[in-house]
């Protein structure tokens, strides 16, 4: 593993202070302004179309094992079971890493008992262990899906080539799509097949759209602070690269 | 104290170890050498007899050791002697070739310093016969232009650039030899290392050897310098006749220590003897990208006439498989990576349960179902009792089968000595012939899912869809055959018409934007997640406790 180097140890802090202030000033009260995210604003009506229609809930968690990216999935999937569950609907979890299939049991089970639900699903019919196989994976989800008729399909965390099979064969059961992704090049297979996209830091950003915890929003903020020094630097860094590029001490400084 | 926050102080003080692991420099503490060791050179000072070599934690990133002959045995220093610089460009990027020289002012290091363009020669000065350096800054030497980049070379000169060296210091003079990429070797003169001269001509002005040597060495004997090419275990001395260079060559032998490569290592008072060092790469049964099982070996050749060489003795050992432990904390962060390791292994054998589970439950209920009269069972489409138990329970019969072969195929069929038999070969045919082809057939498929999306995609409804369709006919048929012939039917001055141009643009400039300020964003997005999760604030995570 590559260790940190001074620069980045730099901005690691910065980073951080900027998140961490902003959510003590949310926690005091700061009230802030979060930009309105279509994909993840139509969650609840995916899942209350799913259940007009009497049809079972699919969450795909994607490839991710133990990573920040399956935490953020697992965060959502937590939402949509709760809403799943007060509805008494199925939500189907392929799974396609074993650490990650011990997670979402937990957080699976979580969501039906929070809501007084526990035992109405069995969980060897509702969350299954696919394959860690790309192909394999991809084809099973597909065939579940159409063999339920799945009315919800969301896809939240990193996929490969299979985001194709997975939306596609949504599409072609007429599922309500959402995905949710920070790979991107699956975007646009996403996007084609999706009645939703969202990508890139908005992944991150899913959680606090569902409860307005100031940690969450406040998070969010400090993201977009550390966004604009970068932009600044990149826009400064840019213009004096050009204008004093002979100036060697200036250019090594400008590429450190 | 509740479950959940007893997780939560559990996950800050491991992520702060991780932290702490991450943000150390790799000169703290730690195997610098882990991954390889390369290049030794020998000096004798004060008495001691010193063995410097390259040490890589990681792959290319060479940092210097140092070791001393204590009671007949090398002993290795438990720190490096010299680290890559942070910040000073000429050797951000690592230290290789070095070349220690005994000099008035102190014990000198000569390297090559690795940074983002051509290596640099560099030196440092030790007080205290070489446990710790201090950098001195490149070399310098008059008419520098001649090793300038190709890119740098003015007009009507050929630049060069090295590729070894060799040095020493004599009657108050120091000597370097560069041995350059064009095969051509240098020598430069002067009272110390920040003003030599460059001789007018190089000394050897074209190959010597038919093959490059991957080791270069110069010695003096009686005033004239001997030229020491080594190529894997050949030696090649030459020495000065005429205009000509006479060679005289040995094999290294090959025993332990020495079956890779020998190095020009520098000369030791072995008797008569000139010194040569070894090093032996042992790579059967090495994953790729692990750690080589690397020695350095001392090989001396007692008399230059013969060549008899004296026993090899070992000095560094690396083990197969040994991680990179770049700092102290290292240690933990490889336990860390075991244990996941394991945790991930039980994480296996639930999931097959799990699996297991459903295929078995399913089976078991169309096992019943099998003779129940239409209407009665309990899985729709009853009647044909084959029929309904194939289409409902066929698919997970064929799964728990191959599972349960494949299983016992890869238990039996993995030794050595299982080649041949039924199981290696019945696991083989598993594999080979049914996984790997469905798996390409599946993969395969996913042309049609393209067809049948773009399809839908690619009407234009809106503004932002008709720029969709427009970027992705010019990037189509700017990639084809028939872009280029449209190209070139337009003038060389309507960059803008040409579509493999305008592709080119769209991809390298519109898309890489795009793709970093998303990859920035990401980026940030993920800091912000860890820290909250780390400093305990994302609730979200410990939802299922408590």
């Amino acid at each position: 593993m590559d260790h940190a180097t001074l620069p980045i140890i730099i901005f690691i802090l910065l980073f951080s202070g900027f998140i961490i202030t902003m959510i003590m000033l949310t926690k005091r009260g700061k009230e802030v302004f979060l930009r309105p995210i279509n994909g993840l604003k139509v969650i609840d009506d995916a899942i209350g179309r799913a259940a007009e229609e009497d049809r079972p809930i699919m969450f795909n968690l994607g490839f991710d094992d133990l990573s920040v990216n399956l935490f953020c999935s697992l965060a959502v999937m937590g939402y949509v079971v709760r809403k799943a569950a007060k509805l008494s609907m199925p939500v189907y979890v392929p799974l396609a890493q074993p650490l990650a299939y011990a997670m979402a049991e937990e957080f699976w089970k979580d969501g039906y008992a929070a809501m007084g639900k526990e035992g109405m699903f069995a969980v060897e019919d509702c969350l299954r262990y696919m394959s860690s196989n790309q192909s394999a994976l991809g084809a099973g989800i597909a065939g579940w899906i159409k063999r339920d008729h799945v009315g919800a399909n969301f896809m939240f965390g990193t996929y490969g080539f299979e985001s194709m099979m997975l939306a596609e064969a949504g599409q072609q059961a007429g599922a309500f799509q959402i995905a949710c992704t920070p790979s991107f090049y699956q975007v646009p297979f996403f996007m084609v097949s999706c009645d939703y996209t969202v990508f890139g830091e908005e992944f991150y950003a899913a959680g606090a759209y569902f409860n307005r915890d100031p940690v969450l929003t406040g998070s969010l903020v400090g993201q977009d602070y550390s966004k604009l020094v970068l932009l600044i630097l990149i826009v400064l860094g840019s213009l004096l690269l050009t204008i004093f590029q002979k100036t060697d001490y200036l250019r090594l400084l400008l590429q450190w | 104290m509740s479950k959940r926050n007893i997780l939560k102080i559990i996950a800050f003080v491991v992520g702060l170890y991780f932290f702490l692991e991450y943000i150390l420099p790799e000169k703290v503490g730690g195997e610098f050498d882990s991954y390889e060791v390369g290049c030794p050179v020998t000096v004798e000072r004060s008495g001691k007899k010193l063995q410097f070599y390259v040490g890589n934690y990681y792959k290319g990133r060479g940092i210097i050791g140092r070791m001393v002959k204590s009671s007949g045995k090398w002993v290795k220093d438990a720190k490096p002697c010299l680290q890559r610089s942070l910040f000073l460009k000429f050797d951000q990027y690592g230290l290789t070739e070095p070349d220690a020289v005994s000099a008035p002012e102190g014990l000198t290091l000569l390297y090559l310093g690795q940074n983002e363009k051509e290596p640099v020669l560099c030196y440092a000065v030790s007080e205290d016969d070489g446990q710790t350096f201090r950098k001195k800054g490149p070399v310098v030497i008059s008419t520098n232009e001649v090793f300038k980049t190709f890119e740098n070379a003015p007009n009507g000169q050929i630049p060069d650039r090295i590729k070894s060296f060799a040095a020493d210091f004599r009657n108050g003079l120091w000597e370097v030899y560069l041995f350059t990429m064009t095969y051509r070797v240098w020598r430069a003169e002067g009272p110390d290392l920040k003003h030599l001269s460059l001789e007018a001509a190089p000394i050897v002005s074209s190959t010597l050897t038919e093959k490059s040597p991957n080791s270069f060495d110069v010695y003096s004997e009686g005033g004239q310098p001997v030229l020491v090419y080594v190529m894997d275990r050949e030696i090649l001395e030459f020495r000065r006749s005429g205009n000509d260079w006479e060679s005289k060559s040995w094999k290294a032998p090959k025993g332990n220590g020495t079956n890779d490569t020998v190095y020009a290592g520098g000369r030791m008072d072995v008797g008569e003897g000139v010194l040569y060092l070894g090093t032996k790469k042992m790579q059967k049964g090495r994953p790729i990208d692990s750690p080589y099982e690397t020695q350095l070996a001392s090989v001396a050749l007692r008399d230059r006439g013969d060549g008899t060489p004296l026993a090899p003795e070992m000095s560094v050992y690396k083990k197969v498989g040994a991680s990179p432990r770049p700092t102290y904390l290292s240690y933990g962060t490889e336990w860390a990576g075991k244990f996941l390791t394991v945790v991930g292994s039980f994480a296996i054998f639930i999931a097959m349960i799990n699996l297991m589970l459903f295929h078995g439950k399913k089976i078991y209920q169309s096992a019943l179902n099998y003779n129940a009269p239409a209407g009665e069972d309990k899985l729709p489409g009853g009647g044909a009792p084959m029929r309904n138990f194939i289409k409902n329970a066929g698919y997970s019969a064929v799964f728990l089968i191959f599972l349960a072969v494949m299983i016992v195929c890869a238990w039996k069929g993995q030794t050595d000595e299982a080649k041949g038999t039924v199981w290696k070969t019945s696991f083989d045919f598993l594999f080979n012939a049914i996984q790997l082809p469905m798996g390409s057939a599946v993969f395969s498929m996913i042309t049609f899912y393209m067809i049948s999306a773009a399809y839908r995609s690619f009407k234009v409804r809106s503004l932002e869809a008709g720029f969709l369709m427009a970027a992705a006919i010019v990037c189509m048929v700017g990639q084809m055959p028939i872009g280029e012939l449209l190209a070139s039917l337009v003038p060389e001055s309507w960059k803008l018409l040409q579509l493999p141009w305008l592709s080119g643009k769209l991809l390298s400039v519109l898309n890489a934007a795009a793709y970093r300020a998303v990859l920035i964003g990401t980026l940030i997005g993920s800091v912000a997640i860890s820290l909250r999760i780390w400093l305990g604030l994302d609730n979200s995570v410990y939802s299922s406790v408590d």
